[in-house]
């Protein structure tokens, strides 16, 4: 009786599969991107899942920090955040402990034990059940003041650090290990499998803003010298090398141009 | 009889002391340890061979000591400590490889 | 018993599998069948295209926003909505609202009383313009909009392509910003060939008119990813139901009965 069962879900499920070819995901609204869900124990939990918002926290803090210092994984729900961890300080908690404030605003406390009517107001802030008309409106008033851009948040952010319009940190006293400055290693360029199409302008400079270089070496990246690693847009666009940020969080991979741009 | 249990229970007690105070104090050390062993991963490409063999050691023996604290500063310590220490051994293979070339 | 309940089992996962594979994500047998009343023969050549909204209208009390494609494709590349301003390809996705309107997003970015008609003014006598109560003016003004515009058998009626490779319509391609604009590889100025089963049958892609319209993110990857095999269900029958080249060349770019526009070899007639 089981396998039977099986079977019909496994063939449905591929029908699923083959039916979604050849149509157009839904593009996600400005706000929504780079939004991630995390589900590892919220709902038994009895929570909603968190909402976690890039957009909110890249405005003040280079990947890095979070991503290496921290110590969050790549991937949603790879690093299986417990409440126990956040109320230790660690991960969500390393800010978000009641005491650390940014911009002269407190940041809130995430994850407690025990919590009132009014302080389960505070968890829905990332334990979110629906989307938040007004998060919403601070997304547009955020974005409205940033350098545009036509894909992903539609904002550019590394204009906008380079215009000096927003100022993420990049270490955080207690947490990461205060080094000096990344010496940045050279740009250099990809040559494209397509005749005519632009080559690949890659800056390791654009990248050592926001990155270290322990996280994209060697996890993501093994290749050492030049040429040795061939990339194809189909293993991009599966997530793999650039596509493990790039579609997710950093700006999509359809806009070719921010990475095609050696004139031909 | 009596003095048995007495010389026991100032064991124990000696013993649970040393425990704790080694623990807290290998936490002290094991921290400064890490952030010792990790302070490099930026100016990275400057190392010579024996310096990265050397941190590659003093990693692999830190990850013995994070292995044995509580469960949420191990699985955020080592993933931290692995990540500097492929970076190490990636750019010594790198190096290694660069050589063998020439 | 228990093999009969085994055969009963596989025998509803056929029936279901069945079933499914009638339906499509991307448009079902009902959507089809409307798409087909407004393909001519069957529909009038202003009502290709031409989208009622009223999802959100209804709640509002308001009528239905009726969305001309023909009234802003000779103005517009299809890329300036679709891209830069966000619209959405699939109906009801898009979620636009009266704030986001007055803010100068979507429909707003030209319907501001500058560029195009607005209400941000207040002006309300020109609500019905969009939100309209019935399309006689829309249906008047299709013919003087058309009449000096190439002429093609199906959807609009007008051979939209014709228009802009002579000039006759030239629509702008971004809006406020300079659009940065990609030089189109060597290779894809070509046509390409894709074979079919028979060489009657054989289809002639341009990479290059897409491209007028249209940017690379806007087909790949998700219509069509760049894997060579990866497109093995590539067949007319999804292509109907709004699956690749349907997921426009149904309801706003010329419709799949134009057979000979793809497929040079082919008659558009069966038979008299």
């Amino acid at each position: 009786m089981r396998r039977p069962l099986f079977v019909v879900l496994v063939l449905l499920v591929g029908v699923g599969v083959a039916w979604a070819s050849g149509t157009k995901k839904r593009k996600l609204p400005p706000y929504e991107f780079g939004g991630v869900t995390i589900n590892n124990y919220s709902q038994q939990a009895g929570m909603p899942p968190v909402v976690f918002d890039h957009w909110v926290h890249r405005q003040y803090f280079t990947c890095r920090l979070c991503h290496v210092d921290i110590g969050f994984g790549m991937t949603a729900g790879a690093t299986k955040v417990r409440a126990m961890d956040n109320m230790k300080g660690y991960y969500c908690g390393t800010c978000h402990n009641g005491r650390m404030s940014v911009n002269k605003k407190k940041v809130f406390e995430a994850c407690a034990k025990e919590y009132s009517r009014d302080e389960f107001k505070r968890c829905a802030k990332c334990h979110a059940l629906e989307r938040d008309a007004a998060r919403e409106e601070q997304f547009y008033r955020f974005a409205d003041a940033m350098p545009k851009e036509r894909f992903g948040n539609g904002i550019n952010w590394e204009k906008a650090e380079e215009e000096g319009l927003i100022k993420p940190l990049d270490q955080l006293e207690g947490v990461s290990i205060m080094k000096a400055k990344l010496k940045v290693q050279q740009d250099f360029s990809l040559k494209t499998k397509v005749e005519g199409m632009p080559d690949i302008i890659f800056s390791h400079k654009k990248h050592t803003v926001w990155n270290g270089c322990e996280l994209c070496h060697p996890e993501i990246f093994i290749g050492i010298k030049k040429g040795t690693s061939k990339y194809s847009m189909v293993e991009l666009f599966d997530g793999k090398y650039c596509g493990v940020c790039h579609d997710k969080v950093a700006f999509p991979q359809t806009d070719c141009l921010r990475c095609h741009t050696k004139p031909v | 009889m009596r003095t048995t249990i007495l010389a026991r229970m100032v064991l124990t007690a000696c013993l649970v002391l040393s425990i704790c105070l080694s623990q807290a104090y290998c936490g002290e050390v094991w921290r400064t340890e890490f952030e010792e062993a990790c302070a490099r991963t930026a100016d990275v490409m400057t190392l010579s061979d024996n310096e990265l063999k050397v941190l590659i050691g003093r990693c692999e023996r830190l990850q013995k000591v994070i292995e044995q604290q509580d469960e949420t500063a191990r699985k955020v310590y080592l993933k931290r400590l692995q990540m500097c220490k492929s970076l190490y051994v990636y750019i010594l293979e790198a190096k290694n490889s660069e050589k063998t070339q020439k | 018993m228990k093999k009969r309940m085994n055969s009963t089992t596989l025998f509803l996962a056929a029936v279901v599998l069945l079933s499914c594979l009638g339906s499509a994500p991307a448009m079902d047998r009902s959507e089809l069948g409307d798409v087909l009343k407004t393909i001519p023969p069957n529909g009038p050549f202003w009502k290709y295209g031409t989208l009622v909204m009223r999802r959100r209208t209804k709640k509002a009390g308001m009528a239905p926003v009726v969305f001309a494609h023909w009234s802003h494709r000779a103005r517009y590349t299809c890329r300036v909505c679709h891209l830069d301003l966000g619209f959405s390809m699939r109906a009801g996705d898009t979620g636009i609202s009266r704030a986001q309107y007055t803010a100068g997003k979507y429909c707003g970015a030209c319907h501001d009383g500058v560029t195009a008609f607005g209400v941000q003014d207040g002006e309300p006598s020109l609500c019905a313009r969009c939100h309209m109560k019935d399309t006689q003016a829309l249906e008047a003004s299709f013919e003087t909009f058309a009449a000096p515009l190439p002429m093609a058998g199906f959807g609009n009626g007008i051979d939209w392509a014709g228009a802009l490779k002579s000039g006759r319509i030239s629509p702008r391609n971004s809006l406020s910003f300079a659009a940065p604009s990609m030089p189109l590889p060597e290779k894809l100025h070509l046509p390409m060939k894709l074979s079919t089963a028979a060489p009657r049958s054989d289809v002639t892609f341009s990479h290059e008119d897409h491209f007028s319209e249209l940017d690379c993110s806007s087909c790949h990857p998700d219509i069509f990813n760049i894997k060579k095999k990866g497109t093995v269900d590539f067949s007319m029958d999804k292509n109907i139901f709004g699956n690749y080249c349907g997921a426009c060349h149904m309801r706003v770019a010329f419709p799949m009965n134009d057979c000979k526009r793809c497929h040079p070899y082919m008659s558009n007639f069966s038979g008299f």
